[in-house]
């Protein structure tokens, strides 16, 4: 979706209309939905949802562009995410361990470089590098954004974002799929 | 030590395919990665894809809430001016209110209403407690009624000695016609000047009539100083009294002796 599109919708949705908020909301929740799947795994839709209405109930005192505003909503879905990973994890002791996964990822490589079989794999990456390439490479912010957001130094992001995308490049399912 | 970082940068060219740092901003600022890494590029192509039919299955939803919530907004703030405005109208009036109050009940305590409004006031009023003037109704202290008589009473006391013909003193036409108008007359001044005495030797209150109370016969014990300017037309002018009041006094005398 173009950025131009995007940003009016944004000034819409700000203006009370619902149609540019239907835009807005297509433009960038999918993005926000993938990035809770690497964070908070199977609670993602719930997290996603609860970002969003938060987003409706504040949208009247956030005042910037769309750059500001993907930031401001990264930001309310990290927090999501971890509340509701912090919340299922207190009430469902015994569930099983949020591994990626791995044999849906193959089924999913046989079939081709799907979305959810890109997701699950870079889920798959220790939680930093996971989440510095989503915001880096899905969401599209910049280093200093994603360094506000993650709360580290921007240096600390570039060096998270580049071992994520060697690990990744290393990753045996993309290495078998090096020579097609 | 160079020897080892040149080491370590043949094996990394010679492996040819190890993203660094400035490689991994170009491939996140979504340039392609390189022939190198086609795979990777695929990755993270699916992974940035446009959202799936299956992704975007809650916009309905969504878009409600945002609907709902704006109505809900709408109707909290139209909710909060209206309380708004009530939180200043209301103080507003009390205190407009009280103001016209307070301002009636003084103009009413000091006796500056008009008659009718007045008379409706201390009606008003006396039920809350204020006091009326001492000019409106019934007020049970006659203290304050006879404020204005005793400057009056004195200086009629004085004008009747005059008039009694104390010779030391001379009552001008000024003040003869004043207390004729008292008196209600001319002919009720010995009588009005009687009443007068009376009524001041009775109340301990009036201080000038003491020492001139047993002045009223005719001729009076001369004083000393001005026996002799008076009792002698004299040729000589006194200083003390000019020849108009000398006058004056042989004009009103014959009258009076009549």
């Amino acid at each position: 979706m173009p950025e131009e599109e995007l940003a009016a919708a944004l000034r819409a949705a700000q203006d009370g209309d619902a149609a540019g908020f239907a835009t807005l909301w297509r433009g960038l929740h999918p993005n926000v939905l993938r990035y809770l799947r690497v964070l908070a795994g199977e609670h993602a839709e719930d997290a996603a949802s609860e970002t969003w209405l938060h987003v409706i109930r504040d949208l009247h005192r956030f005042s910037g562009d769309l750059g500001s505003f993907r930031g401001w909503l990264f930001r309310i879905a990290r927090h999501r995410g971890i509340d509701e990973k912090r919340r299922s994890s207190r009430t469902r002791e015994t569930a099983e361990p949020p591994t990626a996964a791995a044999p849906d990822a193959e089924a999913e490589a046989a079939e081709g470089a799907s979305t959810a079989w890109a997701v699950s794999v870079i889920a798959g990456l220790p939680v930093d590098q996971a989440e510095a390439v989503m915001l880096r490479v899905v969401a599209g912010l910049d280093v200093a954004t994603t360094a506000d957001i993650l709360g580290k130094r921007p240096g600390a992001v570039r060096i998270a974002t580049m071992r994520g995308l060697r690990r990744l490049a290393a990753h045996p399912q993309i290495s078998t799929r090096q020579g097609v | 030590m160079r020897d080892l970082n040149a080491l370590l940068r043949a094996l990394r060219t010679r492996r040819g395919r190890r993203i660094d740092r400035d490689q991994a901003d170009m491939i996140a600022a979504a340039h392609p990665p390189g022939d190198d890494h086609r795979c990777l590029a695929a990755l993270l192509e699916a992974a940035r894809a446009p959202g799936t039919p299956e992704e975007l299955a809650g916009e309905k939803e969504m878009v409600a809430a945002f609907t709902a919530h704006r109505k809900r907004a709408a109707r909290s703030v139209r909710r909060q001016r209206t309380a708004r405005i009530r939180a200043a109208l209301v103080p507003a009036t009390i205190g407009l209110a009280l103001l016209i109050l307070t301002g009636t009940a003084v103009a009413a305590r000091t006796g500056n209403l008009p008659q009718e409004a007045q008379q409706h006031a201390h009606r008003l009023f006396s039920a809350l407690g204020v006091p009326a003037p001492g000019t409106g109704t019934p007020d049970p202290s006659p203290s304050t009624r006879p404020g204005p008589r005793p400057s009056l009473d004195v200086t009629a006391l004085t004008w009747c000695e005059a008039w009694g013909g104390a010779p030391n003193r001379s009552l001008s036409r000024d003040d003869r016609r004043r207390l004729a108008a008292a008196a209600g007359g001319e002919e009720d001044i010995a009588k009005y000047c009687r009443d007068l005495h009376a009524a001041a030797s009775k109340s301990p209150s009036a201080p000038p009539s003491s020492p001139s109370s047993p002045s009223p016969s005719p001729t009076g014990s001369p004083s000393p100083s001005t026996s002799p300017s008076s009792s002698a037309p004299s040729p000589i002018p006194s200083p003390t009294s000019s020849p108009t009041p000398s006058f004056t006094l042989e004009d009103d005398q014959p009258r009076h002796g009549s």
